[in-house]
């Protein structure tokens, strides 16, 4: 089935927001979390290499939720979004 | 008494605080034997001693000190001491470590164990010159800050070395977020150690010994391992790494540069390098020399100085509060030691209030006219100072999480994750399979020091460790990718869990440091041969590695049953967002975990479980295996009290 873009939130944390003009929330459009997170980091370059490695795979470091649950328990980067989907970023914050 | 002693020094010292009396009574050679020393000590007296739902900051309450048979030798890192009681933060078992000089200066005095009961009706401290020891007014210390209180003290005394273990304001003031700190920051940091002091009217230990020695049976053979084990260390690929600045090179500058880029930049280490450090320090007998002296030359906080900075202050008192700046984490780093407060609570509990404040869950109505932006330094100092002194919206935070959250109110507790009510950053999911595990079911809460895998996290120093990951898994495990992939899920990860909690405990026992163990050095680190060879050497007794595993195990059976005995079940083994969904009967708002994750996270626990002989729907060590482990009376203990089968 052809999957259509979709317009999608994104919750940018507190610790990234200097990278998309200090914004708390940025709206993209896009198929799966894949292409959301690859059109962030081409809108608001100094995010590349943040969220995603050179070789386009998520960071360990960085946790992706989509609607509250975490892609790497459901389909990774392929996660399809749906209209009004709220796409969260938690990195990991180093410490005991 | 000690004359015939090897490793162990012979003696333990006994001190009730209500009625004065002091008393040196010898150490049972077979107590010793079997429960080896430090952390293994101290679980046993207390499973003993107290009675479940004792009050952690009540008169029954007690402290007990212990350090372990190659404390102050000459083995490499050998400066540590191990604090054990009753955590007033979780009500459950405490042990918390701390390194500098005491644990050596404790050891060659004649002591294995100092056990504190009572409460003094005024503040007192407790001196000790070898073989004497004697309670001392501390009225005129009470309510000084750590660094003066040392100061003080060996004034008091004349005598500019005596090793000082104080608490600060915090602990005074019974503070939640409290610790005990020897020299300038080398803290017995977590669960409230300051308060349980405190709450005894208990100001300081000082301690000194004319001697400076400790026995060992067999001097040229211990020399020859501690050489050894030295030389393997420096052959460590993050050795170096260590010794160039601590734990902020190996942990937060990879996180820093790889999570944050520019954004906190200037909290690299090259940064403080280059802007406030100066020589570097070590504990007794360490060539890590992990840390160092500091001092701000300018700028709003130029004069302040101190040591001991490490990635947890560079999280809790700059990544997670938004501040960018070296000179204030190194602020914040002294404030906290010279107060004589956890630094890593603190700004976990600010940090979980700046959330809620941001989304307007609370106002300066509930800060006490504070705005708590993030970024905002003024804000944090200020509030830091208020958990000091249990003043206002500081009183809140000082129980942060539970208490907090409930004195809060309004949906704040979604935001403040715990696991067995000790604080958790984000979801307590962190990293890989075995940090998520060995956090969740660590039995002081929520702690990465008790089995998580430090330095073996994939990916946090890909170009230093290549495919070293895969081997050590191969090599263990016979399975690369149980080290090398994070979210690999095989049982195996459960045994890498148990593994460290077992190996973490032989350094805690014997007053070894982790970081020139299995958590910080990658293949170097001190494994069960090393400590049973070293043990050996010491004492004189003839100790095998499968000995150390039994003994790893036995501490960890002892520290659950205790906390079972209190209340600790299954459902508290689960990182935070499961916990919620556990207890709740509903999913996570924010963190919908379930599906797949889930029940694979239980299977992994159900292996964890099978492996330290507990049961799998309670998680409550089995009469079984406690019996087998020589803990009959643990087993018939908790079978009267109708928490296990006979």
């Amino acid at each position: 089935m052809e999957r259509t873009i979709q317009k999608v939130k994104v919750e940018i944390p507190y610790h990234l927001r200097q990278f998309v003009n200090d914004s708390a929330e940025v709206e993209m459009a896009a198929v799966d979390v894949a292409g959301c997170l690859h059109d962030l980091e081409s809108s608001f370059p100094e995010m590349k290499g943040r969220l995603l490695d050179g070789e386009g795979r998520l960071r360990l470091f960085a946790n992706i939720y989509v609607n509250g649950e975490d892609i790497r328990w459901s389909q990774g980067l392929t996660t399809p979004l749906k209209d009004g989907d709220c796409i969260t970023i938690v990195p990991f914050i180093p410490g005991g | 008494m000690t004359d015939n002693w090897y490793g162990w020094a012979g003696t333990v010292l006994e001190v009730d605080l209500a009625s004065g009396d002091i008393q040196r009574k010898p150490l049972s050679r077979d107590f010793a034997r079997e429960y080896i020393g430090g952390s293994g000590f101290g679980v046993k007296l207390l499973y003993d001693e107290l009675e479940p739902g004792a009050d952690p900051l009540g008169p029954e309450n007690i402290i007990i000190i212990g350090q372990g048979p190659l404390a102050g030798t000459a083995a490499p890192s050998s400066g540590r001491y191990e604090m054990v009681s009753k955590s007033p933060v979780t009500g459950l078992y405490l042990r918390s470590n701390g390194g500098g000089f005491f644990a050596p200066e404790m050891r060659w005095a004649g002591y294995d164990l100092i056990i504190i009961r009572g409460r003094a009706e005024q503040p007192v401290y407790l001196n000790i010159a070898d073989d004497r020891a004697e309670l001392r007014p501390a009225a005129g210390v009470w309510g000084l800050n750590t660094w003066d209180t040392e100061k003080a003290i060996r004034q008091e005394l004349g005598d500019d070395n005596v090793q000082v273990l104080k608490i600060g304001p915090a602990g005074e003031k019974l503070c939640l977020t409290s610790c005990v700190i020897a020299n300038l920051s080398n803290a017995a940091g977590r669960m409230g150690t300051g308060a349980v002091w405190g709450s005894k009217n208990l100001k300081a230990i000082a301690i000194s010994s004319s001697r400076k020695k400790a026995s060992v049976a067999r001097p040229g053979e211990f020399r020859k391992l501690s050489r050894e084990l030295e030389a393997r260390a420096r052959q460590d690929p993050a050795y170096e790494l260590h010794t160039r600045c601590g734990n902020l090179a190996w942990v937060s500058d990879g996180f820093i540069k790889q999570a944050y880029g520019n954004a906190f930049s200037g909290l690299l280490s090259d940064r403080f390098q280059e802007t406030l450090y100066g020589d570097s320090v070590g504990c007794y007998n360490c060539s890590l020399k992990c840390r160092h002296y500091y001092e701000v030359k300018e700028g709003k906080y130029k004069g302040t100085t101190g040591d001991g900075l490490h990635t947890n202050a560079v999280m809790y008192g700059g990544i997670i509060l938004g501040i960018n700046d070296p000179a204030f984490v190194a602020t914040y780093n002294t404030i906290c030691n010279q107060l004589g407060l956890n630094v890593d609570v603190p700004g976990n509990a600010i940090a979980w209030a700046m959330e809620l404040y941001s989304r307007g869950i609370i106002t300066k109505e509930d800060t006490d006219g504070v705005e708590l932006t993030r970024g905002n330094e003024e804000a944090v100092l200020t509030l830091v100072d208020k958990i000091a002194r249990k003043e206002g919206f500081g009183a809140v935070l000082d129980t942060y999480p539970l208490r907090a959250a409930e004195a809060v109110g309004r949906g704040s507790e979604r935001y403040a994750a715990h696991v067995k009510g000790a604080p958790s950053r984000g979801t307590g999911i962190e990293l890989s399979w075995e940090w998520t595990l060995g956090l969740a079911v660590a039995t002081r809460g929520r702690d990465h020091l008790t089995g998580s895998p430090c330095i073996t996290t994939p990916g946090l120093n890909e170009e230093l460790t290549g495919d070293m990951l895969g081997k050590l898994g191969q090599e263990r495990y016979g399975d690369p990718r149980v080290i090398a992939e994070a979210w690999y899920y095989s049982p195996q990860k459960a045994r890498f869990v148990y593994d460290q909690e077992n190996v973490y405990a032989c350094h805690d026992m014997t007053g070894i440091c982790k970081y020139m163990g299995a958590m910080c050095l990658y293949v170097s680190g001190m494994n069960y041969q090393d400590f049973a060879s070293l043990l050996t050497a010491a004492t004189g007794i003839d100790y095998t590695a499968e000995d150390m595993v039994r003994a790893g195990e036995r501490q960890l059976l002892m520290e659950r049953a205790f906390n079972a005995r209190e209340w600790v079940r299954r459902i508290d083994d689960h990182p935070f967002p499961l916990y919620w969904k556990l207890k709740t009967g509903e999913v996570h708002p924010d963190y919908k975990y379930g599906g797949q994750f889930e029940e694979s996270y239980e299977r992994l626990l159900d292996e964890y479980y099978r492996l330290r002989g507990c049961e799998l729907e309670t998680g409550i060590p089995t009469g079984e295996k406690l019996r087998e482990m020589g803990l009959e009376a643990i087993a018939e203990d908790l079978a009267r009290r109708g928490i296990i089968d006979r």
